[in-house]
C-alpha cells in the first residue's frame, strides 16, 4: 500500500486521538493553547524590538513592562467596571425581563412571550455558571502564564532540541515547513487578536455612546463572536437586541443595532481585508458544521475558537502533507541511486558529464 | 569593542576558528567582524556525514550552505544516469538560488566527505534585511557577484560544447 496513504491514516487517527483528548481535559488544552498564543504574541513583539536594535534583556524588560501596564489598566479600566457591569445586568435580569415581558404583552406577541419565558429560564440558569467560570478563570491565568513563560524561557533551547533532533536528510524541508506554519499561525493569531481588540474597543465606545446598559460586558460579547463568520453576528444580535429593547425601548434597539452594523462594515471592509483575508478561504458551509459541532462539545467557548483553531489546523495539516510528500520524493531518489550503483557496481568510475564549478 | 575582547578571552578555540572559517567564506569576506556577528546570529551549524544527503531534486528550497569542513557533490538524476554537476569543497557554498527566488531544487547535494556547514535560511535573510539593510546590501551584493561569476562560467562551458 501507498505509505503516503498510511501516514495520512495515522495522522487522521492520532487527530481523533487528539482531538479526544482536548474534549476530555479542556481546561489543561485551554491553557496550553492561550501559553502558545501570548507566546506567539510575546515572540511578536520581541521581533518588533530586535527591528529597533534593542534586544536580550531589555526586550524582555520592556516586554513585561508592557504586560505589567496591560494587566494594570485592565484591571483598572476594564476588569472593575465589567465585574460592576456583570453584577448589575444579573441583578437587572429580573426586571429587565419583567419590562420585556410588559412590552410583549402591550404589543401583544404571545409566541414571543412563550420564548422569553424559555429564554429567562436559561439566563438564570447561566448566572450560576458566570460564577464557576470566573474560578476556572484564574486557574487558567495562572497556567497560560506558567506555560508562555516556560516556553520563552526556554526558546533558544527548545528550538535547537528539536532541530538535532531532524534527520540531515530532511533538515532543509523540515525546517522550511515548519517556519511557513510558523509564519501562518503567527501572522492568524496575530491579525484575529488585533481584529479581535479593535472591534471590542469599537463597539464597547458605540454602545456607551448610545446608552445601552453594561456596554464593555456587550463590547466584549460583541468583539469576541465576530470571530466566528456569519454566524457570530446572530449571536450578538440576540442579547444586544433584548438588553436594548428591555432597557430603551424600540429607540435604544435602533442605536444599538446601528453599532453592530456599523462595527460590522468597519470590520468587512476594512479590518478584514487588511487583517485575516489571507487566511479564512473556508465554505459557509464548513463554518456552520464546524461551529455547531464545537458548541455541542466545548459550549460557548468552543463556538468562539473552533474557526480559528480549524484554520490553524489546516495550516499545520497543509505542512505535514508536504513533508510526507518530499519523503516519499527523497525515498524514490534515494531507491533511484540505490539502483545506478547496483548497475554500475564493478566499475571504477562513472562518467562525468559536467563541472560547472 | 569590549564584546569582542571579552569574546576573544573566553571563546573556546574551535568556536573562533570556525567563526574565522565562516568569515573566510566567499560570501562574508566583505564583512567587518562586528557585521558577521550579527549574521552568525542567523546562522545554523550543522554536521553532516559521509553519505548524507543535504537536499533532494525537487525540494522546495529554503537554505543556502557554506562548507566549512568537508565536501559536497551536487548530482543530477537524469532517466537513470546519476550526472554530476559539482564537487565542491571548504570555503563554498550552494543552494544559493532558494534565497533569491522561489524555485524548487533542481539537484541533490550528497555530501562526500564528513562535513560541517552553516547554514543560512531565507526566513533569517529576510530577518536581516528588515534589521539591518546597510549589512544586507553588503550579503546581497556578495550573493549576487557570486551568481555572475558562475553565470559566466557556464555561458563559457556552453560555448565550449557547442
Amino acid at each position: 500500500m501507498n505509505k503516503l496513504y498510511v501516514f495520512l491514516g495515522f495522522g487522521i487517527v492520532l487527530l481523533g486521538l487528539l482531538g479526544f483528548l482536548i474534549a476530555k481535559f479542556w481546561l489543561v488544552s485551554a491553557a496550553l493553547a492561550g501559553g502558545f498564543l501570548v507566546y506567539f504574541l510575546v515572540d511578536r513583539m520581541l521581533d518588533v524590538l530586535k527591528r529597533r536594535r534593542i534586544t536580550g534583556w531589555p526586550a524582555y524588560v520592556m516586554v513585561t513592562l508592557f504586560f505589567l501596564i496591560l494587566i494594570l489598566a485592565f484591571t483598572l479600566f476594564v476588569s472593575i467596571p465589567l465585574i460592576e457591569q456583570v453584577r448589575s445586568f444579573a441583578d437587572q435580569i429580573t426586571p429587565i425581563f419583567s419590562t420585556f415581558n410588559e412590552q410583549l404583552k402591550q404589543d401583544q406577541i404571545p409566541l414571543l412571550a412563550k420564548g422569553y419565558a424559555a429564554l429567562k429560564e436559561n439566563v438564570v440558569a447561566s448566572q450560576k455558571l458566570i460564577v464557576s467560570i470566573s474560578g476556572s478563570v484564574v486557574a487558567a491565568t495562572f497556567a497560560i502564564l506558567l506555560v508562555s513563560i516556560t516556553l520563552l524561557a526556554s526558546r533558544a533551547t527548545l528550538k535547537q532540541t528539536m532541530l538535532n533532533s531532524i534527520p540531515n536528510d530532511y533538515f532543509e524541508v523540515s525546517v522550511g515547513i515548519a517556519q511557513r506554519i510558523r509564519e501562518h499561525v503567527q501572522s492568524y493569531v496575530w491579525a484575529r487578536t488585533l481584529e479581535t481588540i479593535v472591534m471590542i474597543v469599537m463597539h464597547s465606545i458605540g454602545f456607551w455612546a448610545v446608552g445601552l446598559p453594561s456596554p464593555w460586558l456587550f463590547g466584549i460579547v460583541a468583539g469576541l463572536f465576530n470571530i466566528i463568520p456569519y454566524l457570530g453576528v446572530v449571536f450578538t444580535v440576540i442579547p444586544v437586541g433584548l438588553v436594548a429593547f428591555a432597557a430603551g425601548g424600540y429607540s435604544l434597539l435602533g442605536w444599538s443595532m446601528g453599532v453592530l452594523l456599523i462595527g460590522r462594515v468597519i470590520d468587512e471592509l476594512l479590518l478584514q481585508p487588511w487583517l485575516v483575508s489571507k487566511f479564512v478561504d473556508i465554505h459557509p458551509f464548513m463554518v456552520v458544521v464546524i461551529t455547531l459541532i464545537a458548541g455541542e462539545v466545548f459550549g460557548a467557548v468552543g463556538m468562539v475558537i473552533a474557526i480559528p483553531a480549524y484554520v490553524i489546523a489546516k495550516i499545520v495539516l497543509g505542512g505535514l502533507y508536504e513533508y510526507l510528500k518530499s519523503v516519499q520524493r527523497h525515498e524514490r531518489i534515494l531507491q533511484e541511486e540505490k539502483d545506478y550503483q547496483k548497475y554500475h557496481a564493478g566499475q571504477k568510475q562513472h562518467q562525468v558529464k559536467a563541472h560547472v564549478l | 569593542m569590549m564584546r569582542e575582547l571579552f569574546e576573544f578571552i573566553f571563546e573556546k578555540p574551535d568556536l573562533r576558528r570556525l567563526k574565522e572559517d565562516i568569515h573566510q567564506a566567499v560570501l562574508f569576506r566583505n564583512l567587518t567582524k562586528s557585521e558577521l556577528a550579527r549574521v552568525l546570529e542567523f546562522i545554523q551549524l550543522r554536521s553532516f556525514k559521509r553519505g548524507d544527503h543535504v537536499f533532494f531534486e525537487g525540494d522546495h528550497g529554503s537554505a543556502l550552505f557554506i562548507i566549512l569542513k568537508g565536501g559536497v557533490q551536487i548530482v543530477r538524476h537524469e532517466r537513470g544516469n546519476h550526472v554530476v554537476l559539482a564537487n565542491l569543497v571548504k570555503g563554498m557554498f550552494f543552494g544559493e538560488l532558494a534565497l533569491v527566488c522561489d524555485t524548487l531544487r533542481t539537484a541533490t547535494a550528497q555530501v562526500t566527505d564528513d562535513a560541517v556547514m552553516a547554514c543560512l535560511f531565507k526566513h533569517d535573510l529576510e530577518k536581516i534585511i528588515k534589521y539591518y539593510p546597510r549589512l544586507s546590501t553588503k550579503l546581497l551584493g556578495s550573493i549576487n557577484q557570486v551568481l555572475a561569476q558562475r553565470l559566466t562560467s557556464m555561458i563559457e562551458q556552453v560555448g565550449k560544447h557547442r
